[in-house]
């Protein structure tokens, strides 16, 4: 049996949030991008029970037209880059 | 077929197209003929005029529904998706009709063959009497928008009767949707020619229900009160995305005209038919079944050429004392195995039997899939006791062909070049917990 390995497994980003929460600009490759439109939002709040897991997901179009989906982790207040 | 032919769905994919159609045709012209079946069925028996008609829905077994029913009908209460009982009780005259599917093909077919003869850019729209024309260029051969539709109309004319042409709509705008909120909006037999300057007061004025959402969405937006389009492009965009996703930038950036969905050519893939005529009626249902397992394994073996697997698939009859029967299916995952089609037909036939005796069984694959023919890597010859759909044999080696390919990329490339995707939680909201990467070792 060979090792397990994680697959897209989220990295953390630096974001400046605009007005409504949502992001605004990203840090990208050393360099700040902004957001050209959100094409979807949506939350997913799990296992209350146990370590509670609450996400607030942004699927973005940066300027440039390169697509991206973010988090903000509203348990922590981080955000992460999530690979799909 | 569809019941009153109220909601459309945009096809507004990006499609790479080789042709010297790729942009498509910015300037649409939709041709709705709402009732499309019925309007045939009228034609059919003229003493049917002026009387209220539906059709009947026999796949639900022996719950039988009502399929379409005219505006007469509509009028007194009938309803597509109600059960017959109900419709009867409602409208007392009310002519029933049997589908006969062959009837309607054959009078979209010469529908659709007036319309390419002349456009090179049609599409067809869902049902089976609704379809859109590519007009870009069009004013050179038959003038401005209102000369080109009486062109067109014409040359309908000539080629179905005038009681049914009179239903018949046409709709001109910039772009798929709007040519169809245009032709819903234009009167029984009439027009309606949307200018790209007077779209956004055009879209403005119509109902909410023109948008090709989701039925729930049109449902949430009445109950928010928003029932006209001029409404609800007053709603903020973020929250729009943040209530519907995806679904209401899109229905914002229809509503407004800021998007154009051109129209495309169809792609039209060359059908394989087969047929098989019975000595006698045959009402048996395993009998039919017999047949259709020839009508597959004939069917495939003429595919066997191009080696592409079967996507879509038409069974038909020709029934005893009359008429015809057919079903349409489309597979999730494309195939050229004769079991797995078998196994499919079969149950779509228990949903939606023969109503009579079957005097002819017919097959047509209509769509296909990419090819069905098996890589060497994969190919299960290699081993018998292979556990289906997985590269590892029942005791966890490696297939040898994929053995051999594996020791290879290693020997170049060194370890820990060569995972295979395993699934921990498929169906979990965290998306990093759904796979992991598995070193071949």
């Amino acid at each position: 049996m060979g090792r397990l390995r994680p697959l897209n497994r989220p990295e953390p980003v630096r974001v400046v949030p605009g007005p409504h929460g949502g992001p605004a600009r990203v840090r990208l490759d050393a360099r700040w991008r902004g957001v050209e439109t959100v094409l979807e939002a949506w939350r997913i709040d799990d296992e209350w029970w146990r370590e509670p897991i609450s996400r607030a997901y942004f699927s973005l179009v940066l300027e440039g037209g390169a697509h991206l989906t973010l988090y903000h982790d509203l348990v922590e207040g981080r955000w992460y880059v999530q690979p799909q | 077929m569809s019941g009153s032919g109220s909601s459309m769905t945009i096809d507004a994919r990006w499609r790479p197209r080789p042709d010297g159609f790729a942009r498509g045709s910015r300037m649409a012209l939709c041709i709705w003929w709402r009732d499309f079946e019925l309007q045939i069925e009228r034609a059919r028996a003229p003493e049917l005029a002026g009387r209220p008609l539906a059709l009947s829905d026999e796949s639900g077994g022996t719950r039988r529904v009502i399929e379409q029913a005219c505006a007469l009908a509509e009028a007194r209460g009938v309803r597509p998706g109600q059960r017959i009982s109900q419709a009867v009780a409602l409208c007392p005259s009310l002519v029933l009709l049997e589908q006969d599917p062959d009837v309607y093909d054959a009078a979209r077919e010469r529908l659709l063959a007036i319309l390419r003869a002349w456009s090179p850019v049609i599409e067809p729209a869902g049902e089976r009497g609704r379809v859109l024309v590519g007009v870009d260029g069009l004013e050179r051969l038959y003038g401005p928008p209102e000369g080109q539709i009486d062109d067109l109309e014409d040359r309908l004319r000539r080629r179905f009767p005038a009681a049914v042409l009179d239903r018949i709509r046409f709709g001109y705008a910039p772009g798929k949707f709007a040519a169809w909120v245009a032709a819903r909006a234009a009167p029984p037999g009439g027009r309606l020619v949307v200018p790209a300057v007077r779209l956004p007061a055009f879209l403005a004025g119509q109902p909410v229900d023109v948008l090709p959402v989701s039925p729930r969405m049109i449902q949430r937006l009445r109950r928010l009160g928003v029932d006209r389009l001029d409404r609800f492009v007053e709603l903020p965009e973020p929250a729009l995305i943040a209530q519907f996703g995806a679904d209401g930038r899109r229905a914002l950036e229809w509503a407004t005209g800021r998007r154009v969905d051109r129209v495309y050519p169809e792609r039209r893939e060359r059908p394989v038919r087969v047929s098989l005529d019975f000595p006698a009626p045959v009402g048996q249902i395993e009998l039919l079944h017999g047949a259709l397992d020839r009508l597959i394994a004939r069917a495939l073996r003429r595919t066997k050429g191009s080696g592409r697997s079967v996507r879509g698939i038409r069974v038909g009859a020709r029934l005893e004392d009359g008429g015809s029967w057919s079903i349409r299916a489309i597979l999730k995952d494309s195939t050229g195995r004769p079991d797995r089609l078998g196994a499919f037909l079969r149950s779509r036939i228990a949903l939606s039997p023969p109503p009579r005796a079957v005097l002819e069984l017919r097959l047509e694959f209509f769509r296909f899939g990419p090819s069905a023919a098996q890589t060497d890597l994969f190919d299960p010859r290699h081993d018998a006791p292979r556990v289906t759909g997985s590269l590892e044999t029942r005791d966890g080696e490696l297939l040898p062909p994929l053995r051999e390919a594996s020791r290879q990329l290693r020997l170049r490339l060194g370890e820990g070049v060569l995972y295979r995707v395993l699934e921990l939680e498929p169906h979990s909201r965290i998306p990093e917990r759904r796979h992991a990467l598995l070193e071949i070792a």
